[in-house]
């Protein structure tokens, strides 16, 4: 006689087995994109009907048509994001690329691409954060509920794993948002899932080489509103939603807004941006104009060729759109091309020379190869730090793939 | 929007996919359900966060629309008169047998079994999030384990 026990298990396994589609957050920003669009034609078109009811005009059918049009498209039909290798890549849209015609990271990449099990020696559920060498991946471990219990370096030179800091105990609504790795610390926030009026947030570090967390402080109001952080070596800094930098001590104290931060956002520390970061459901139009490294005050002004939107640059490269093709070129305006991959939407770029094209396709900016991640045309995994150079994604029976950007070069 | 709905999907979404394929047995249901709830969810964040818990409130999206839509699907498909797009590759046995077999539920049964044995919640929140009581969701889970057990006795008998 089965138990409830079989049953929790058979649902965990299936869960566990389960291919992660392509990237979901792509996927959402993509429909409700879509959807505005529908929305903005819908309205262009009661706007139509208008006039053309005020001038007594006989061209009534054309406002209707486009407005009905906008009616009938309005259902969720599509799926956008699947498992499925017959099914259409996801937010590439109706002219996105064929990604059956490219080569699996695999075969590109041979020295890059590792298979690591999804699962800690003891059992916890592993996701891959980070690459911090061509060996070494900074793992998230979570417990059966989803709580992130530690992270771990696990090294794909032995296949053995070092714990580098545990969680502090949390509430249960307690959700560690984003990581990112300094020269000599690993620092992270947190806020509260159910939210706290007013907003509240908390900055942890640990060091890199391994040791307890270190709390830096809290922080509640506007300051609580966090778009990107970072570490130095002295210091937690982050940057908020409406543009500024502070930072705290590691040692403890109060919070300090960075002088002449105003408008800028934090990048990958030390550099900062004077674009706000990419958000879903939006889509920038505006070009970054300037790289602002907030340890020495270096900015370097970057000029958008005409007709570029959404220029976004990291000190090795900018993308940009330009109609529906893709550009590159790196930030003082030279060696500029088109990537010969469509793409609805860009993603800032991944590692120092990389490019996420399509949810699936990963092109490398210096040599021009490109490569499909996941399994077939599906699958990566969110990223929960800036830049990162690594693109992870379920390779199914309790493993998972990972392609190691430090490790393309090697 | 703000850039913490960003961060959720980011953070959230894959969990949210598996369970939505544990609710919907389907990889593309699954896909569908967790966007459709994420873009439901986006619609409503700064309310949800400021009042309740953006988590909760996505998987009660979740396990109310995977009832509806399965319903409304299960026409669809009964209309097309598809043919089974039943095959397997995995071999039927101990955890994959009682997993097939969790297909035969009826949508309110499974999504109670989700949300007791996979999301191990209590019949009482179980109730608030399907929208009915706990007697129902005692009785519904009730009748979903002795089916499971019924059916894989049907399943061997159909094998032989």
């Amino acid at each position: 006689m089965r138990t409830e026990q079989d049953l929790r298990a058979a649902l965990q396994e299936a869960a566990a087995r389960a291919v992660d589609p392509a990237d979901i957050a792509d996927a959402v920003r993509v429909r409700r994109r879509r959807r505005t669009h529908r929305r903005h034609q819908a309205a262009l078109a009661s706007a139509v009907v208008v006039i053309v009811v005020a001038g007594g005009s006989a061209v009534l059918r054309g406002g209707g048509g486009g407005s009905t049009d906008a009616g009938t498209t309005a259902a969720p039909t599509t799926h956008a994001t699947t498992a499925s290798p017959a099914s259409a890549p996801p937010s590439a849209g109706p002219a996105g690329p064929d990604l059956r015609k490219f080569l699996p990271a695999r075969t590109v990449w041979p020295d890059a691409v590792f298979t690591i099990p999804a699962e800690a020696p003891d059992g916890s559920g592993y996701s891959p954060l980070t690459a911090l060498s061509p060996t070494e991946l900074l793992m998230i471990a979570r417990t059966k509920f989803s709580k992130i219990d530690r992270l771990d370096v696990y090294d794909t030179g032995t296949g053995e794993s070092r714990v580098i800091t545990r969680m502090p105990a949390s509430k249960k609504d307690y959700h560690q948002w984003r990581f990112e790795v300094g020269a000599d610390y690993i620092g992270w926030y947190g806020t509260m899932l159910n939210g706290r009026k007013g907003g509240w947030a908390d900055f942890w570090v640990a060091p890199r080489a391994g040791g307890a967390a270190i709390k830096v402080g809290e922080v509640t109001g506007d300051l609580s509103g966090v778009s990107a952080i970072g570490v130095s070596s002295d210091s937690f800094v982050w940057s908020i939603r409406p543009g500024g930098v502070y930072r705290m001590p590691i040692t403890g104290g109060s919070p300090e807004k960075l002088a002449g931060t105003d408008g800028l956002w934090l990048q990958s520390w030390p550099w900062a941006v004077d674009v706000p970061p990419i958000r879903i459901g939006q889509v920038q139009d505006r070009n970054q104009s300037k790289l602002v490294n907030l340890e020495t005050g270096e900015t370097r002004t970057i000029i958008p060729p005409a007709g570029v939107k959404g220029l976004g640059c990291s000190i090795e490269w900018c993308l940009g759109r330009m109609g529906n093709a893709v550009i590159v070129m790196r930030p003082d305006g030279s060696g500029l091309s088109r990537i010969p991959v469509p793409s609805s939407y860009l993603l800032p770029p991944l590692g120092s020379h990389f490019a996420q094209m399509s949810g699936a396709v990963v092109y490398d900016l210096n040599t021009g190869k490109k490569a499909i991640v996941g399994v077939r045309p599906v699958g990566y995994s969110w990223r929960a730090t800036s830049s990162s150079p690594l693109l992870s994604w379920e390779a199914g029976r309790g493993k998972l793939d990972v392609l190691n950007l430090l490790a393309v070069d090697g | 929007m703000d850039d913490t709905f960003d961060d959720f999907v980011r953070g959230r979404g894959n969990a949210l996919f598996r369970y939505g394929f544990v609710l919907t047995g389907d990889v593309d249901d699954a896909a569908d359900l967790v966007q459709e709830a994420l873009l439901r969810l986006g619609d409503s964040w700064h309310r949800v966060i400021r009042k309740d818990d953006p988590e909760g409130y996505v998987r009660t999206i979740m396990a109310r629309q995977h009832i509806s839509w399965w319903r409304r699907r299960r026409r669809e498909r009964l209309m097309a008169d598809a043919p089974d797009r039943g095959y397997t590759d995995v071999r039927l046995d101990g955890d994959d047998a009682l997993w097939a077999e969790l297909a035969t539920l009826p949508p309110r049964q499974r999504a109670v079994l989700v949300l007791r044995y996979y999301e191990d919640l209590p019949d009482a929140e179980i109730a608030a999030i399907l929208g009915v009581s706990t007697g129902t969701v005692r009785s519904q889970a009730s009748r979903a384990l002795d089916k499971l057990r019924v059916g894989r006795r049907a399943a061997l008998m159909e094998e032989v």
